[in-house]
């Protein structure tokens, strides 16, 4: 009734997958796992590696001035660091308001609960395009917000400001259905203790509570992060995608396509992936090191 | 249960924390969710309603 | 002078009834066992104690202080749970510094402090050497003591403990019984401890409050509920107990060719039935060739360790009755299976059926 069955099989292969691969070199007393590592791995060869290997392959066709040429242009330098920084800032974003939005849900009781309850799920069933064209219309300078907005000289749709606002949506129930059962779980008498050792409300969350729902808030960030990272549909209704200035990546590589540059938009794809790989294990580090930790801080 | 007592357990935030709270996630929601979904209907209904 | 006064204390969840009425005042330096069967209000007690929860009504005060206006993290409270609720992401260390840490920063000790009062903590129960271990890593006697030290760090004036024992098995209860009975000595506490064992509130308590559907039933010494029960439940709750129909009359009871003085409980002149309460080791046997005293046939022998269990066949009772004695007197009388004996009360109270 409040998770979704679709991210918490997400963020459970995302833990399965490395804890497999490690224990490949001992003997396993478990029943069945050979046959079910070997699943795993055929199953993630054919629906992640393959399609990652082609584009190696099809990258891999450019010799090294072409690969500069095509990955480290003004152009594509500004893509990345639009791409990379909207899908940042705006899973961030919904890592706060997410974990209010959970905690909310799971421990206050206030009017039309089930029915705000459902809507965060919404941001999953709306075709992306529809989306983008709305929060364009509500964000441009004569839309609901966006006039509220633009007499303080903010403009929103039309900037990277959009872009921010489009994958804020997109990634919004993430860090809430990540966040919410665990904070159900979370048992009431380790709060109590620490409030029976004089603590403050705040004390106990940031010492006790924080601690215990950290790693599933970072799951939630990394899955935010990474779905806007890629996130093309509904951006670049709002974007405005001015090349240098408001122009994502995704789009960057969709142009390459148009004009039949296929090893072009490998390439570009290739450096996202190195770099979003490297964000993604960053996370994952941190997340290993909250796990064992984290109280003191 | 504890809501209507007159004490406040030692588990409850204050009052103003919890609606700010509320407050804050409810106008989150509003602002990424409701208001782009009332646009769709909005926009959606005028089309049919003008031809 | 009480440290904790409890008057007319009444709780309610939902249309559940969980206090009714409650009195009782705690001496500085007691050990108190509130103790009852499950849904005897004793756990809502003690959390109405420790000020995890409130009373509908009636109020609590520490040394005659309203606890409604002294909020929980100043009464000074030790609060052990029954499943230890220790911060798993901590170290043992930072679980028994936590209490330290979170004081206002003009009360805070320095961390050299800290480091020192936790140590001596951990040395106290007996843990010093697995400071840097986490609770996952421990045994459940261990996460029990770890609880304990973590709950004295903040030098209570109280000590409240729910269930202490319950999750341990036999052999570690009984060390960390008598451990704990110790450490409250030595320290000068004041602890209230909630059980559901009868025989742990009998070894450990000063005083045991016997509790029943929201009520206090009895309060007393070990020996006082134990010898004289208030009522027939606290008979039945406080360890085995024989129920022999008799006859009622006046201020006397009768059965088994015996008479006893009720002593509190006069039922007026007219005759009536009731049931005579008898501990297994408070029936005899009278020497074989007596006619007085009851008839009776060995049915089983139990060798229990230091005591032997014999139940035995009375005539019109459909339940055998038990008698415990201990294995010289057992030899000496040399009973077997079959073998018919003359039996008696030597102890018993009478309550109108």
């Amino acid at each position: 009734m409040n998770s979704l069955p679709l991210v918490s099989e997400v963020s459970r292969a995302a833990v399965a997958i490395p804890a497999a691969r490690f224990s490949l070199v001992k003997r396993s007393v478990l029943p069945g796992f050979g046959i079910s590592l070997g699943f795993t791995l055929f199953y993630l060869g054919v629906i992640v590696l393959i399609p990652l290997a082609a584009m190696g392959v099809k990258a891999s066709g450019l010799s090294w001035e072409e690969f500069v040429k095509a990955t480290l242009s003004n152009r594509a330098l500004a893509a990345y660091r639009l791409s990379f920084g909207a899908a940042l800032l705006a899973a961030a974003i919904n890592a706060v308001f997410g974990l209010i939005t959970a905690w909310v849900l799971v421990r206050y009781d206030f009017p039309f609960k089930r029915v705000v309850d459902a809507m965060v799920d919404l941001p999953f069933a709306l075709p992306t395009a529809v989306a983008g064209i709305a929060l364009a219309a509500i964000y441009a300078p004569n839309g609901w917000i966006g006039q509220l907005a633009a007499p303080l000289g903010w403009k929103i749709a039309f900037t990277p400001w959009g872009v921010g606002v489009a994958l804020t949506f997109i990634g919004l129930p993430f860090v809430v259905r990540t966040v919410q059962p665990v904070l159900q779980d979370l048992s009431r008498d380790v709060e109590e203790a620490a409030a029976s050792l004089g603590a403050t409300r705040w004390q106990t969350f940031r010492r006790v509570i924080m601690p215990a729902i950290a790693p599933s808030l970072m799951t939630g960030y990394a899955l935010a992060f990474a779905r806007g990272l890629g996130e093309y549909g509904s951006v670049i209704f709002i974007a405005g995608n001015l090349p240098m200035i408001s122009e994502i990546a995704p789009l960057l590589i969709i142009g390459k396509l148009e004009q039949y540059d296929y090893a072009g938009a490998a390439a570009i794809g290739m450096v996202m992936l190195a770099i979003a790989f490297l964000i993604l294990l960053g996370i994952n580090l941190l997340q290993r090191w909250a796990r064992v930790r984290g109280g003191e801080g | 249960m504890s809501a209507q007592n007159r004490h406040r357990a030692p588990l409850d935030e204050s009052p103003i924390v919890r609606w700010l709270l509320i407050g804050s996630a409810l106008g989150f929601l509003f602002l990424f969710v409701l208001l782009p979904l009332l646009t769709v209907f909005i926009e959606g209904l005028r089309g049919g309603l003008a031809r | 002078m009480a440290v904790i006064d409890i008057h007319a204390v009444s709780k309610q969840f939902g249309s559940f009834t969980a206090l009714r009425q409650v009195n009782m005042a705690i001496k500085e330096g007691e050990l108190v066992a509130l103790l009852g069967p499950s849904g005897s209000g004793k756990t809502t007690l003690l959390r109405i104690i420790a000020g995890l929860e409130f009373a509908d009504q009636g109020h609590v005060s520490f040394e005659g202080v309203d606890a409604a206006t002294n909020p929980m993290v100043k009464r000074r409270v030790g609060f052990v749970f029954q499943h230890y609720a220790l911060f798993k992401h901590m170290s043992v260390f930072e679980n028994v510094a936590f209490g330290l840490r979170v004081m206002p920063s003009g009360q805070r000790p320095t961390n050299t402090d800290i480091k020192r009062r936790v140590e001596e903590l951990l040395e106290l129960v007996h843990l010093g050497n697995l400071a840097g271990r986490f609770p996952t890593q421990l045994s459940g006697g261990q996460r029990q003591r770890v609880a304990l030290a973590r709950a004295l760090a903040i030098e209570p004036r109280v000590l409240l403990l729910d269930e202490p024992f319950g999750a341990l098995d036999a052999r570690v209860r009984k060390d960390l019984r008598r451990w704990l009975r110790r450490l409250h000595d030595e320290m000068g506490l004041t602890s209230v401890f909630v059980t559901h064992d009868q025989e742990e509130a009998l070894e450990l308590a000063d005083r045991v409050v016997v509790m029943n559907n929201g009520e206090i039933i009895q309060s007393g010494t070990p020996t006082e509920v134990y010898d004289t029960p208030a009522t027939p439940f606290v008979y039945e709750f406080l360890g085995n107990v024989n129920r022999i129909p008799c006859q009622l009359e006046g201020d006397h009871a009768s059965f088994w060719g015996q008479s006893i003085l009720l002593e509190d409980l006069p039922v007026g002149g007219q005759k009536r039935t009731g049931l005579a309460y008898v501990r297994p080791h408070d029936i005899e046997v009278v020497d074989g060739r007596a006619t007085m005293g009851q008839p009776a046939i060995v049915r089983h022998v139990s060798m229990l360790g230091s005591i032997v269990r014999v139940d035995l066949a009375v005539e019109g009772a459909e339940r055998p009755i038990e008698m415990e004695l201990s294995r010289t007197k057992f030899q000496q009388l040399d009973l077997r299976t079959n073998s018919a004996v003359h039996l008696r009360a030597c102890q018993a109270r009478a309550f109108p059926a």
